[in-house]
């Protein structure tokens, strides 16, 4: 005679009826689902923030004081833009109580015209002589030094190393292409030496379709690193009151302004979890008390054949442990593919950089969810599988009929 | 006869004694114009002769709960500061007037021309002009940031992180050090000033908001009005404001300690900012009551008796049929700038 596992009796009872488990597993799939996608976003955009920030290595930017939500929407959004200021800014900005360091760069939209180059590409000149923000990441290049043919290309600029490029009719070798940070300010950017932009600039006009109107003694921006002891917000404050026409933003207040449009995001999403949650443990709840009062008849005759307490108490707690793991499974496969579908439209309405989280984190995200998702079928399923267990076999029997 | 004359000489000076200390309480004369902020958007302005009411209108009205203080949401209704004054720095002709939400007006008083200086920071309580004349310093509620603000240029130079929810600044005479009141921490920070790092604190203990200091820079005065129990968890609000004791704490400035704690609770005063007369003997106190009014007192800053209070919000209110509908229908006012000797035209 066959012994009735206590897995064989649980998938059975799930299979009997049908609406009611796909029920089950779907509003446990909605709860994970959210869960999932939403930790999955924040943690991708934190991420692209940080990894961003750290390659950006300065703790203020100055820029004209007219092109500040510029360069914010630059910053965040990465959308290619050029500004300038005159270049004695930078040494006025030196001389500013909590300076350590400041460095300059040029910012030249590469021509949409162009035939044989790479069409709306930042193309970033800084100082090599007095850079803290973009000579840190040579080292990646054997510590070669950079000359004014060289040009590395950020992540999304397709082109590779040992390959050329060319602006504005000037050709540039690739010494070397950048990690992805997610923040298309960098990913879109390629860096060359600020004399290599002037004289790119220069010559734009005869070599190339379009001229670029940049003068040496212009300048987009100015890096700033600040002394131990002063904070970027006081600095910035410091730079924008000594230096007419200007306006330093601390980086962070940009960090910031992204977490503020997240946490915004989050709280809506965690309510809306949150009440899926609540309803979904109801939901698993009521169902499972019902099962146990139509299963009553049932329930004594396993009892009177021998079933323990125990085993029923099991039966019942494998049950929704197995569909609500289901609908965890479902949930966070759901939830994946719609964040990766929408990724790019999500980007750009929130205006925020994205960098999906490490292969680690994402396993212990699937884990963390689906692990959530089968404890809330098992505390939903505690109180009727007590009930279950606790019936005499008679009385159960008698009841069902 | 000697006897006689004696007797009455003695009793001549008895009555000269008897009158002088009685004058000494009496309400002073004064001369000059007083301008208190209120959460109402609107300056009250006291005419120091005549007692007259008169006011200047600046903003909306706004609580000082709403939004932020000390990086805490008190009203949850209300995540965004509303309108509201809080503290006028009066130079020349120009007031400065910090409001709740950070921003910073001008008010001119000959051409009663109002122009917006914009964001400076979050939540302003005090508007102080520095020791130098060209820069006015605004303390913030809700980030406990002291911003420098320049005069001539118009915009903030500095931004000097003190504590959580500061109120006040001072100075001593040689402008070496700088005093800051922490309201939430019921602490005083001590500022060198020209680094701009804390070197000391005194503690009061309570709810502490506007410092000044005497003429004379030997003491400073810090309003307690004790709405909340600072306590190792942070302020928790007294039961009903004001069940505490409400003071001003007098610092001895070259010890840096305490010498005395006027009490005023039995006056249901909560006194919020202080204005010394040039001689200094006189101060007036911006004071709330957290019923139907706020209240200007004059204290002898000898003595320490309050010898004159007068209404400065109910009087225009219940004559125009006003209603406050915001900080439990209290009118409430806190910063005070006086321009002494010039009354109002």
């Amino acid at each position: 005679m066959k012994k009735l596992g206590l897995n064989h009796l649980a998938v059975r009872n799930i299979r009997r009826k049908l609406f009611r488990t796909v029920s089950i597993v779907l509003s446990v799939a909605a709860v994970s689902g959210t869960l999932f996608s939403a930790t999955l976003v924040i943690y991708s955009v934190r991420r692209s923030i940080a990894v961003g920030a750290g390659r950006l290595g300065a703790d203020v930017l100055v820029v004209p004081a007219q092109d500040e939500s510029k360069a914010r929407d630059a910053l965040i959004s990465g959308q290619p833009s050029e500004y300038y200021m005159p270049s004695k800014v930078l040494d006025e900005v030196r001389q500013v109580e909590g300076v350590e360091k400041a460095t300059p760069q040029v910012f030249i939209k590469s021509s949409p015209l162009s035939c044989c180059g790479v069409s709306n590409v930042l193309l970033i000149g800084f100082d090599p002589s007095t850079d803290f923000s973009v000579t840190p990441w040579l080292t990646d290049f054997s510590g070669k030094n950079f000359n004014n043919n060289d040009i590395i290309a950020g992540d999304e600029v397709p082109t590779m190393t040992g390959r050329t490029l060319k602006f504005y009719g000037q050709e540039f070798n690739v010494v070397g292409t950048l990690a992805r940070t997610g923040m298309r300010y960098l990913d879109n950017s390629a860096f060359i030496t600020l004399n290599a932009a002037y004289k790119m600039a220069a010559q734009s006009g005869t070599k190339a379709l379009k001229k670029v109107n940049v003068t040496p003694d212009e300048i987009s921006t100015v890096l700033v690193k600040v002394k131990d002891g002063y904070t970027p917000q006081r600095v910035a404050v410091k730079i924008s009151f000594a230096v007419d026409g200007v306006k330093a933003i601390a980086s962070s207040d940009v960090i910031s302004t992204v977490k503020d449009q997240l946490s915004k995001l989050f709280a809506y999403l965690l309510t809306v979890g949150g009440i899926v949650w609540v309803m979904a443990l109801l939901l698993i709840g009521v169902v499972f008390s019902m099962i146990v009062n139509e299963r009553q008849r049932e329930i004594g005759l396993l009892r009177a054949m021998g079933a323990t307490k125990g085993f029923m108490f099991r039966l019942l707690i494998t049950e929704a442990a197995m569909l609500t793991s289901a609908g965890g499974i479902l949930g966070v496969a759901g939830g994946g593919i719609v964040v990766y579908s929408f990724k790019n439209l999500l980007v750009k309405e929130l205006s925020v950089p994205y960098l999906w989280p490490s292969p680690g984190l994402i396993i212990a995200l699937l884990v963390g969810c689906i692990v959530v998702s089968t404890i809330t079928g098992i505390a939903a399923a505690l109180y009727p599988a007590s009930i279950s267990a606790r019936m005499e076999p008679y009385e159960a029997i008698r009841k069902g009929e | 006869m000697k006897k006689m004359m004696f007797c009455i000489a003695l009793a001549a000076v008895a009555l000269m004694a008897t009158a002088m200390i009685a004058a000494a309480d009496d309400a002073p004369l004064l001369k000059g114009t007083a301008y208190v902020a209120g959460h109402g958007g609107h300056l009250a302005v006291i005419n120091l002769s005549t007692w007259d009411l008169d006011r200047i209108v600046i903003t909306h009205a706004g609580s000082e709960t709403e939004g932020v203080i000390a990086g805490l949401h008190l009203d949850a209704a209300h995540k965004k500061p509303g309108g509201g004054t809080h503290g006028a720095a009066l130079i020349g002709r120009d007031l400065f007037v910090g409001l709740l939400d950070g921003r910073v007006k001008k008010y001119n008083l000959d051409t009663q021309k109002l122009t917006d200086l914009g964001q400076v920071g979050e939540k302003f309580c005090g508007a102080i002009p520095g020791p130098g004349g060209k820069d006015i310093y605004y303390e913030d509620m809700a980030n406990g940031n002291v911003y420098q603000f320049n005069i001539k240029k118009e915009k903030k130079a500095d931004v000097i992180p003190v504590g959580k929810s500061v109120c006040g600044i001072a100075w001593t005479k040689d402008g070496k050090t700088a005093f800051v009141s922490d309201m939430v921490q019921g602490k005083i920070f001590i500022l060198d000033w020209k680094t701009k790092k804390k070197i000391g604190a005194i503690k009061i203990g309570t709810f502490i908001h506007q410092i000044r200091m005497n003429p004379a820079h030997t003491e400073l005065w810090c309003t307690a009005p004790n709405e909340f129990v600072v306590t190792a968890k942070g302020p928790q609000p007294s039961s009903v404001a004001g069940k505490g004791k409400s003071q001003i704490v007098i610092i001895d400035v070259k010890n840096r300690k305490i010498k005395d704690r006027v009490d005023v609770t039995d006056d249901q005063l909560f006194p919020h900012d202080l204005a010394f007369t040039p001689d200094g003997k006189w101060v007036l106190v911006s004071c709330r009551t957290y019923s139907d009014d706020s209240i200007l007192a004059v204290m002898n800053a000898k003595t320490h008796k309050i010898v004159k209070e007068v209404s400065i919000c109910k009087r225009c209110h219940q004559e125009a049929g006003v209603k406050i509908k915001i900080d439990n229908g209290s009118p409430l006012l806190c910063g005070i700038a006086v321009d002494w000797g010039k009354n109002p035209e």
